[in-house]
């Protein structure tokens, strides 16, 4: 409710005027955040990681598919042919490192932003519904989700995805997705098939313990008075887990959210590292981490260079997780 | 059509008042589960047996200690917890009947105003939006009719315009609770069950609020059910009072008929229990024995024999007294009247 709207209803405006702005929830807690300088730097560092993914295609004049034959391993700062700067020198076909590592920002961050977003949506559908309706539904709900937590998620992940990206012509995907991610992504359509499967893949097996978190947050708001008081006035269940549960739930999801998103970039290096991801020459930090295995004797800052980035994002998430934990933790007085 | 009835009503009753609200054999258990299957080991008996009626316009205030059940009888008549059995008559309709859409348009005629200012209100919403939701669950008004009523119950309570766009945090206990109350009365009920509403507030600020209910209820007739346990907060504000021990009703009657002459065992304790303001003035005090008993596994016969001074062999420990009426008026749940 803004001051303007007081005005039009010829309220007690002055006396609103005269008032201090009201201090909404929201920025106790971005002045709480501002506070936490590790959080902060990793804010700065991570937004620039993104800002590069974003501007990948201004900010290098090399493909990241772009073979030169004969200039493999060129070391960084030596040029090509037509005399332009490999900043981050070649990899083994000859392309270009530095493109590739920016252009495979982009789609490792999709593949882990996208992956998290959707665990957290589960995650809060199914945990507010089988949380607040309680009896046999959440019974069977969260015994459902402890046997699937039990599974230990890297085999499991490395299975279905390496069945997954053998069959994945035989599997539909929307042509919408496909030209919307290849668009995103500035990669083929075909081989944009992959990283929706891989987000679907990751996503399907991380929904769990979001949806646990919920549960566990809802059970405790759901005794609390204010549900009851919007029960007594006739509020339907839907109505009571929009408007006050998960607005009251989503502190701790957040916090979750971000922790999570540093696990899904690992989780996305790994499966490509092993290989059963995606696959080259769709460039992803992970495997170009895995290709530069087989010469990190002779050529030592290729897997470095392609290692950078993964550690770089995972601990910026980390702290910024934390940064919004003690800043959305309301019992802490900062 | 209605108003008729209600006159019918009207002159059916002595002075003028009818009964709006009816409890009968008000029986709640809670099931105490354990085990592997989660199967139900034993019941908490929180509410036996208890039957009051409610006029319209009066405040009949319920009083007990902590677990007598007396927080369980106000939840259950609003259906916020579900009766094991008994019935409630409310404006002539019986509330344990009601289903669906029926019972989501019974809500609007009672409401609830809660102990714990603190946890009554969401946090994460501006009060003007809590107070308003009712309206918005019920579809009253436009946005903007609804954001006058919120403006108009604001200033009701004593509060600003302004705070409307205020969160929780930002106001006192006091103020918090008044903001309970203005949520309350927003869809204009009829019949408000008033929690212990002062009980969490301190003594000066307890009388500020019991005067906005006072005020309140003269000004929209409100029926007020007042749960405390504070005996000089309800002689103030009541006109009858319900006196619970452990899940059952002991006393009910009119509150100067009560702190002049209380017939039961356990109210005349209660009553020999409040300080006087004068040092000189001793007055013998009826201590009770032991503690109250756990409501898991309430004493057979009356619930209150073990620590009563009047107990009656053979009679009081074998069969529960039923309700006597030994004065018109005076209700009382003990074998010495009958």
């Amino acid at each position: 409710m803004s001051i303007a709207k007081f005005k039009d209803m010829g309220l007690d405006v002055a006396a609103a005027e005269a008032m201090p702005e009201e201090v909404s929830q929201f920025k106790v807690v971005t002045r709480r955040f501002f506070r936490h300088k590790l959080a902060v730097g990793s804010m700065i560092v991570l937004g620039v990681v993104i800002l590069i993914a974003i501007c990948a295609p201004l900010l290098s004049s090399f493909s990241p598919t772009e073979l030169e034959v004969g200039s493999d391993f060129l070391s960084p700062g030596s040029r090509s042919e037509d005399g332009r700067l490999h900043l981050l020198g070649t990899d083994a076909l000859g392309r270009d490192y530095w493109a590739r590592i920016i252009y495979a920002a982009r789609i490792s961050l999709t593949v882990a932003l996208s992956a998290q977003l959707i665990v957290s949506c589960i995650g809060i559908i199914i945990g507010s519904v089988s949380g607040y309706t309680g009896g046999v539904i959440d019974i069977i709900v969260m015994r459902a989700v402890e046997f699937l937590l039990t599974i230990p998620a890297l085999p499991l992940l490395l299975i279905i995805s390496s069945l997954i990206i053998q069959n994945q012509d035989a599997i539909p995907v929307p042509e919408l997705i496909k030209n919307f991610l290849a668009k995103l992504l500035l990669i083929q359509p075909r081989d944009s098939v992959q990283v929706f499967l891989l987000i679907v893949v990751l996503a399907g097996l991380g929904w769990m313990a979001d949806s646990r978190l919920m549960r566990g947050v809802v059970l405790s708001l759901k005794e609390q008075p204010f549900v009851e008081a919007s029960k007594a006035m006739g509020a339907s269940s839907a109505r009571i887990i929009i408007t006050h549960l998960v607005p009251n739930a989503l502190a701790p999801m957040i916090v979750s959210a971000s922790l999570g998103l540093a696990g899904f970039i690992i989780y996305e290096a790994s499966l490509s590292f092993l290989g059963f991801g995606i696959q080259d020459p769709t460039p992803t930090w992970g495997n170009m981490l895995s290709a530069t295995q087989s010469y990190m004797f002779q050529h030592p800052w290729l897997p470095l260079v392609s290692g950078t980035p993964i550690f770089l994002c995972t601990l910026t998430i980390n702290f910024i997780g934390d940064g919004l934990r003690d800043a959305l933790d309301p019992r802490l007085k900062l | 059509m209605k108003e008729q009835y209600m006159d019918e009503k009207k002159t059916s009753q002595d002075n003028g008042k009818w009964d709006l609200l009816q409890v009968n054999n008000l029986v709640k258990y809670f099931p105490v589960r354990g085990g592997l299957l989660q199967r139900v080991v034993a019941w908490v008996q929180a509410v036996e047996n208890v039957s009051f009626t409610v006029r319209e316009g009066e405040t009949v205030g319920l009083v007990g200690e902590s677990g007598c059940g007396k927080t369980t009888v106000g939840r259950t008549i609003l259906r916020l917890i579900e009766p094991t059995s008994g019935d409630v008559t409310f404006n002539g309709v019986e509330l344990f009947k009601l289903r669906g859409r029926e019972l989501k348009e019974m809500r609007r005629n009672m409401q609830i105003i809660f102990q714990d200012p603190y946890s009554s209100l969401d946090p994460r919403m501006p009060i003007g939006e809590s107070i308003a939701e009712g309206l918005r669950i019920h579809k009253i008004g436009t946005p903007k009719e609804r954001f006058e009523t919120t403006i108009e119950m604001l200033r009701k309570v004593g509060l600003e315009d302004y705070h409307a766009r205020r969160y929780p945090h930002e106001f006192s206990g006091g103020q918090r609770q008044r903001i309970g109350i203005a949520r309350a009365l927003a869809l204009r009920p009829k019949f408000i069950v008033a929690d212990e509403p002062v009980s969490a507030l301190d003594v000066s600020i307890q009388s500020q609020v019991l005067n906005i209910l006072k005020e309140l209820q003269n000004e929209f007739g409100l029926t007020y059910l007042f749960i405390a346990h504070n005996l000089s907060v309800v002689e103030h504000i009541s006109d009858r009072v319900v006196v619970m021990y452990l899940g059952m009703m002991v006393e009910f009657t009119d509150r100067m008929e009560l702190f002049r002459n209380p017939l039961h065992p356990y109210t005349q304790a209660l009553m020999s229990a409040i300080p006087i303001p004068d040092p000189n003035l001793k007055r013998e005090r009826i201590l009770l024995p032991g503690d109250v008993p756990s409501p898991l596994n309430p004493p057979k016969g009356c619930r209150f024999h073990p620590r009563c001074h009047k107990f009656i062999a053979d009679l009081c420990d074998v069969k529960a007294p039923p309700n006597f009426e030994p004065e018109a008026g005076h209700m009382v749940s003990c074998w010495l009247y009958q």
